[in-house]
């Protein structure tokens, strides 16, 4: 490298004022990219496995659960298992009861708005039924996020017969969630980084990224699968044989022969 | 023009930086050496305004730089005019259909007309070596083509302070030795250049000062080059080599190194 080639703007200081611009979508996609990685990360991190049942036991209930509430009529099965589920959530962490309560309750008044309507023609009572059903579900299925690693979770399905496809791709979106948001965040560090004045092209710039980011996925997800296929993955999910049945779980077993009994007990009253 | 003071950072309470405390002059060139996690990157990161301390204080030009500071969009602005950075993985920083427009984003955010924006965008192409990229898409470039396209962004920008992490990792031994050329020839034109890297061989090229980080992520030693790379007891207390690491003389030049095992 010849000293002479450093050309000579390149030698001396820029007199430059920024001015201002509208780029504040910089700001927020970095925070919004923060927190969630922030939950994946200290989820991944710190997460132990709370409780002490086994994570199959655990899927199979909830599938039973929803299965049972939407099979249910009235209001006194579903509000019997709401029950349940606040005593499970109240002994969970501030932060996964606010969570759970966060999202069910969006996914409930989401519902409650869509079915409006039918109040006009069926009454208020449906509405209510299926909004409480919804609320019950969503909960459930939080409970089980908060409580159970991903992992778990994918290996657990396997047991419920779920096609090994679907819990190939379910395993690496899940995987990839994080990959591609440490990716996506620092591409926004980057812009931020060279946004140093006014930018006429912002939507080129987000579409850029959007762009590199799907561009990686793919490249990502070839090389893991070609990664895959060399450690001799021939399409099938192998799940650990056996299951070692402790107290706990035998409890949990009893409680959802309990839940089952009660909804037919439920059904031949009403 | 930069200065530390018992800066100290933390990822969700898992501590990176340990009270760094130190100060680079203008126009001074500072490598930055560790083994891989003692806490390098995040002190370039932390250099930029990506991340603030989480105790301590960073001043850049006489001026302290705070997160408030930084949601000024005009200071934030002012701020990474003045600094740099070439990211580990060129990937992320690049997001134009094309090198020419990836060059020219922070020229055209200047203010500058089309014509100095395509002077200053041409002679960064000619400086990097770059001409057959002009028209390429930046995401189909090979690791080194990407690195150097990185680097032309950056220096687009004209910034006083140049901040490179680890600008040699995956690069070939010609490449790097053409790098380290470049980073050493834009130093002795007037430009602050902080670098992190792995390569003990070229670390006495790139700069004169380096700082080693030891595995508490804090600073084991600031000394100049030469020095510490004859400090085999330091560089093994902070894990960067081992017993084959040795000096080579010669009647024109000397060098430690490692041989392969």
């Amino acid at each position: 490298m010849e000293k002479e080639s450093i050309p000579t703007w390149l030698q001396t200081e820029d007199q430059y004022i920024p001015s201002r611009d509208k780029d504040a979508f910089i700001d927020k996609s970095i925070l919004s990219l923060a927190n969630l990685l922030s939950r994946a990360v200290s989820s991944r991190s710190t997460y132990i496995e709370k409780g002490r049942v086994l994570p199959e036991l655990k899927v199979f209930s909830l599938f039973s659960i929803i299965l049972l509430v939407s099979l249910s009529k009235g209001f006194v099965f579903t509000l019997s298992v709401l029950v349940i589920l606040l005593i499970i959530l109240a002994s969970l962490e501030g932060e996964d009861i606010i969570r759970t309560l966060k999202v069910s309750l969006s996914a409930a008044a989401f519902s409650f708005m869509i079915l409006l309507p039918s109040v006009y023609f069926y009454g208020v009572h449906s509405c209510m039924v299926i909004t409480l059903k919804v609320f019950v579900s969503v909960m459930a299925v939080n409970i089980l996020a908060s409580t159970t690693r991903w992992d778990n979770i994918t290996r657990a399905v396997k047991i419920m017969l779920v096609p090994d496809i679907f819990i190939l791709v379910l395993d690496v979106s899940l995987r990839y969630i994080v990959l591609l948001g440490e990716l996506s965040l620092e591409m926004f560090h980057a812009l931020k980084l060279r946004s140093i004045g006014k930018n006429h092209q912002k939507r080129s710039s987000l579409s850029g990224i959007a762009g590199s980011i799907f561009l990686s996925s793919r490249a990502m997800a070839d090389e893991m699968y070609a990664a895959m296929t060399c450690r001799c993955f021939t399409g099938d999910y192998h799940i650990r044989k056996g299951f070692r049945f402790g107290i706990y779980d035998v409890l949990f077993l009893m409680c959802d022969a309990g839940i089952v009994w009660f909804f037919f007990i439920c059904r031949s009253i009403l | 023009m930069i200065h530390l003071n018992n800066v100290s950072f933390s990822y969700d309470g898992i501590p990176a930086l340990k009270n760094i405390s130190l100060t680079i002059q203008k126009g001074e060139s500072v490598s930055l050496m560790g083994t891989s996690g003692c806490g390098k990157s995040t002190l370039l990161r932390l250099l930029n305004g990506i991340i603030s301390p989480t105790a301590g204080s960073f001043h850049f030009d006489d001026e302290e730089i705070t997160i408030k500071k930084l949601s000024d969009p005009v200071f934030s602005k002012r701020f990474h005019k003045k600094i740099g950075f070439v990211f580990q993985n060129a990937d992320v920083q690049l997001f134009c259909s094309t090198v020419f427009d990836e060059i020219a984003f922070g020229p055209r955010q200047m203010g500058m007309s089309e014509k100095e924006v395509k002077e200053r965008v041409e002679d960064c192409i000619a400086l990097l070596g770059i001409e057959k990229l002009s028209e390429r898409q930046p995401y189909h470039l090979s690791g080194g083509e990407k690195r150097k396209t990185a680097i032309a962004t950056v220096l687009a920008m004209n910034p006083d302070v140049l901040t490179l992490d680890e600008p040699l990792t995956g690069l070939d031994p010609k490449t790097q030795r053409w790098f380290v050329d470049l980073i050493v020839s834009l130093n002795k034109k007037g430009k602050t250049v902080i670098t992190s890297s792995h390569s003990l061989e070229l670390a006495q090229e790139l700069s004169g000062r380096t700082i080693l980080f030891d595995q508490s992520h804090s600073i084991a030693a600031d000394t100049d080059t030469m020095s510490l790379l004859g400090n085999v007891e330091l560089l093994k207390n902070a894990n960067l080599i081992d017993n084959s690491y040795h000096k080579h003389e010669g009647k024109e030049h000397s060098h430690f190194h490692n041989h392969a095992l």
